[in-house]
C-alpha cells in the first residue's frame, strides 16, 4: 500500500461519536487545532492530580489567590452593575458591595505582586516558559488600567481628582481621545467590559501556559552534574496521558520560548 | 517521541523526579473560602473610601472669590484650560508637553475642542432659567468687544473684586469700567449658588440634542482651573501649606492651590501629606487610612525627582520612563543578564530549601558527577 493510500484510508468510526476522518490531507483547521490542543493540553496536564515533588511551599499558592480575588472582583462587580455606579453613595448595601469590590482589588494586586516575586526569584520563565511570564505581565498591566478606571468610576472626590489629574498623563501621550478619564460614558465601558475582558484573556492564556509547561523545577544543586541523564520524553500524544512526565518538555534553551 | 541520552542544561526544563498528589481544585476552594469570608469582613469593618464629590454650588458657597476669579479667567481665556493646548485647543499651550518635535499631544490635535467662555459660561447662562434680561445683552457685548477692550474690562474687574464684600449669597463690587463683566459674573455666581450650574453640566454639554450624558470633561476642567486669576482669601491662607505639601521645591503659579486643590488637603490623612498630589506619590495614597493604588508605585516614582518633579513635561516623562521600564519587564525571559539575576541572588535556595535539603540527605554534601536529581 502506498503512502497516499495509507493516508487517505478512512478512519474507523469512533464509538464515542468522535471524528470519523483523520484529516488525510492535513488541511482541516479544526483537526489541526485539536491535534495541537491534545498535544499540549491533554486532560492529565490540564487538570493534573499531582505535581512535582518540589511543589511543597506556600509561595506556589499566591497565583491562585490572585485568581480567586479576580473571581471575587467579577462577582462583586456584577452585583454593582445591577444597581449602577452611584449605588454606594446612597445605600449601605451599595457601600458594602463596593467595599467588597475595593478589598478584592487590594487582595488581587497583593496576590499578583507576591506571585511575581516568587516567579522572579525562581526564574520561572526557564525551560520554554517565557510566554507564561509575558502573559502574566500583560495581565498585570491590563489590571492596572482596570484599577485606574475603577478609581475614576467611584464618582466621588477620589474619582474627580484622579480623573482630572490622570488626564494630563493620557493627554501627554496622545491617548486622551481613546480613554478620556473625565468622561464616565467612556470610562464605564472600559472598566466594565474591555479591560476586565483583557485581564480575563491574558489570565486564561497565562494559566493555559502554566498547565502546558508545568511548574518550573529548581536550579540544579551546586556541584551536581546531570551529564548522561536521560531527559523525559516530550509531550507526544501517546505519553501525554502519563502523569509521571506531564508538564515537562525537553528544551535546552535558557531563555523563554513558547 | 523517543530521545537518546542528553545533557540537562542549566535551564532544568525537564523533571524526572517524583511527583506528589496535589489537588488544585482544593487549593482554589481553600482560597475561595478564605476570601468569601475575609473580604466581606474587611468590607463590613473598614468599608471603602467615599469622600463626597465637590460641586460648583459648594465652590461658590465656600470660596466665592476664587470661584468668580476663576470664572473670569474662563471668560477672558486666561485659565489653565483655555491655554492648555491639545487636545482642547489646536495651538500648543502652556500645559502642552513635549520636547521639540516630540509632542504626542500636538500630533493628535484638538479632538476635544473647547472654548472656555462659550462652554463654561455663555452656554450655561443662555440656558439658565434664572437668567435675567440683562445677561443676553451682556454676553453679546462681551463677544463683540475687541481683545484689548476685554483685557481692560478684566483688569478693572479683577481689581474691584479684591475689595468686594460677600454677604450671604451676594457680593458688592465697587463700580468701575468693566463693561458687561459684572453682569456675566454675578449671573454665573448666582447660577452656581442655586445648583443650576451643576445641573447644566449634568446634561449633554457637547450636544443638547442627545440629552443623555455622563461626560464630566468640561466641569472637571473648570474645577481644575480653581485658583487661576488670584483666588480668594481662603486660598491665600492655604497656599503656603498646600505648596509645601505638593512639593517643597516646586514653584507654583500665583493662586495655585485654591479651593478645588484645598479639598485634597482637607481630605488628606495625617500619614499622607499631600494626599493625591503627584509629587507625593499621587494615587498610591488614599484618604484616611485606606490603602491606595500602591501597585502604581512603579509609575508614580517618576514624579518624585528630576524632570518628573519640576519639568513642564512631567507626565510625558513619567509615562515614557514607565514604558521604557515595562518593556524589559515584559520581555525579561529573553534578555540575557536580567534573566540571570535570580540565579545570582540565590534567593531560590531559601525558597526551595526543602528540595535542596532532600538532595543533600540523599547524596551527601559532595555529590558525585553523573548523579541524577531525585525528587
Amino acid at each position: 500500500m502506498s503512502t497516499t493510500e495509507q493516508e487517505s484510508a478512512p478512519a474507523a468510526p469512533d464509538p464515542g461519536g468522535g471524528p470519523r476522518h483523520e484529516d488525510p490531507d492535513g488541511r482541516n483547521i479544526m483537526a489541526a487545532t485539536r491535534r495541537y490542543a491534545e498535544k499540549y493540553w491533554p486532560y492529565s496536564r490540564l487538570m493534573p492530580s499531582d505535581e512535582p515533588s518540589y511543589v511543597t511551599k506556600m509561595f506556589y499558592m499566591w497565583g491562585s489567590l490572585a485568581l480567586v480575588a479576580f473571581i471575587m472582583l467579577i462577582l462583586s462587580g456584577c452585583i454593582l452593575v445591577f444597581k449602577g455606579i452611584y449605588w454606594d453613595h446612597t445605600s449601605s448595601w451599595g457601600l458594602f458591595f463596593n467595599s467588597v469590590h475595593f478589598w478584592s482589588c487590594q487582595v488581587f494586586f497583593f496576590g499578583i505582586f507576591v506571585h511575581f516575586g516568587s516567579s522572579f526569584f525562581t526564574a520561572a520563565w526557564r525551560g520554554g516558559r517565557g510566554l507564561t511570564w509575558l502573559f502574566g505581565a500583560l495581565t498585570f498591566f491590563t489590571a492596572i488600567l482596570t484599577g485606574l478606571t475603577g478609581y475614576v468610576l467611584q464618582s466621588n472626590y477620589d474619582g474627580q481628582w484622579i480623573g482630572q489629574q490622570a488626564k494630563d498623563a493620557m493627554n501627554a501621550v496622545g491617548l486622551g481621545g481613546l480613554l478620556n478619564l473625565m468622561n464616565l460614558d467612556i470610562v464605564t465601558g472600559w472598566h466594565v467590559v474591555l479591560l476586565p475582558l483583557g485581564v480575563a484573556i491574558f489570565l486564561a492564556a497565562h494559566m493555559m501556559w502554566v498547565r502546558r509547561h508545568g511548574v518550573v523545577p529548581p536550579f540544579p544543586p551546586e556541584g551536581m552534574s546531570f551529564e548522561g541523564a536521560v531527559e523525559p520524553a516530550g509531550p507526544t500524544k501517546a505519553e501525554a496521558g502519563s502523569s509521571t512526565h506531564a508538564g515537562f518538555e525537553p528544551d535546552g534553551s535558557q531563555g523563554g520560548s513558547s | 517521541m523517543s530521545r537518546g541520552p542528553a545533557t540537562w542544561k542549566s535551564s532544568d526544563v525537564a523533571w524526572a523526579g517524583g511527583r506528589r498528589p496535589y489537588d488544585l481544585v482544593k487549593e482554589i476552594l481553600l482560597w475561595f473560602v478564605v476570601l468569601i469570608i475575609g473580604i466581606p469582613i474587611l468590607a463590613w469593618i473598614f468599608a471603602s473610601p467615599d469622600p463626597p464629590a465637590v460641586t460648583f454650588r459648594a465652590w461658590a458657597q465656600q470660596s466665592p472669590k476664587d470661584f468668580i476669579n476663576t470664572t473670569l479667567s474662563e471668560v477672558n481665556k486666561t485659565s489653565l484650560s483655555a491655554g492648555y493646548g491639545p487636545p482642547y485647543e489646536p495651538a500648543a499651550g502652556t500645559a502642552t508637553q513635549g520636547w521639540g518635535f516630540f509632542s504626542p499631544e500636538k500630533w493628535f490635535g484638538a479632538y476635544l475642542a473647547l472654548n472656555t467662555y462659550t462652554d463654561f459660561v455663555a452656554k450655561p447662562l443662555s440656558t439658565a432659567s434664572n437668567s435675567t434680561s440683562q445677561v443676553a445683552p451682556a454676553l453679546s457685548a462681551w463677544s463683540a468687544a475687541s481683545a484689548s477692550q476685554q483685557q481692560s474690562w478684566s483688569k478693572a474687574y479683577q481689581s474691584a473684586l479684591q475689595n468686594a464684600a460677600f454677604t450671604s449669597g451676594a457680593y458688592d463690587v465697587a463700580s468701575g469700567s468693566y463693561g458687561p463683566l459684572g453682569t456675566i459674573l454675578s449671573a454665573q455666581y448666582a447660577l452656581a449658588l442655586s445648583g443650576g450650574l451643576d445641573n447644566f453640566f449634568d446634561a449633554n454639554e457637547t450636544n443638547p440634542a442627545i440629552w443623555y450624558s455622563n461626560d464630566q470633561t468640561w466641569p472637571m476642567l473648570y474645577f481644575g482651573d480653581s485658583g487661576q486669576g488670584g483666588g480668594g482669601p481662603d486660598c491665600k491662607s492655604a497656599e503656603p501649606k498646600q505648596q509645601n505639601r505638593i512639593s517643597p521645591t516646586q514653584k507654583l503659579p500665583p493662586g495655585y492651590g485654591c479651593w478645588y486643590y484645598n479639598q485634597a488637603v482637607i481630605n488628606a490623612s495625617p500619614r499622607n501629606a499631600g494626599y493625591l498630589a503627584g509629587s507625593t506619590w499621587g494615587i498610591t495614597n488614599e484618604i484616611g487610612n485606606f490603602p491606595g493604588a500602591w501597585w502604581l508605585v512603579p509609575y508614580t516614582v517618576w514624579y518624585q525627582f528630576g524632570p518628573g518633579l519640576t519639568s513642564q513635561s512631567a507626565d510625558l516623562f513619567a509615562m515614557i520612563c514607565t514604558g521604557l521600564v515595562s518593556i524589559p519587564f515584559l520581555f525579561l525571559p529573553w534578555i540575557p543578564g536580567l534573566r540571570d539575576i535570580p540565579k545570582l541572588t540565590r534567593v531560590y535556595k531559601l525558597m526551595w530549601s526543602d528540595y535542596y535539603k532532600s538532595v543533600k540527605r540523599e547524596h551527601g554534601p559532595t555529590p558525585t558527577p553523573a548523579q541524577r536529581v531525585a525528587g
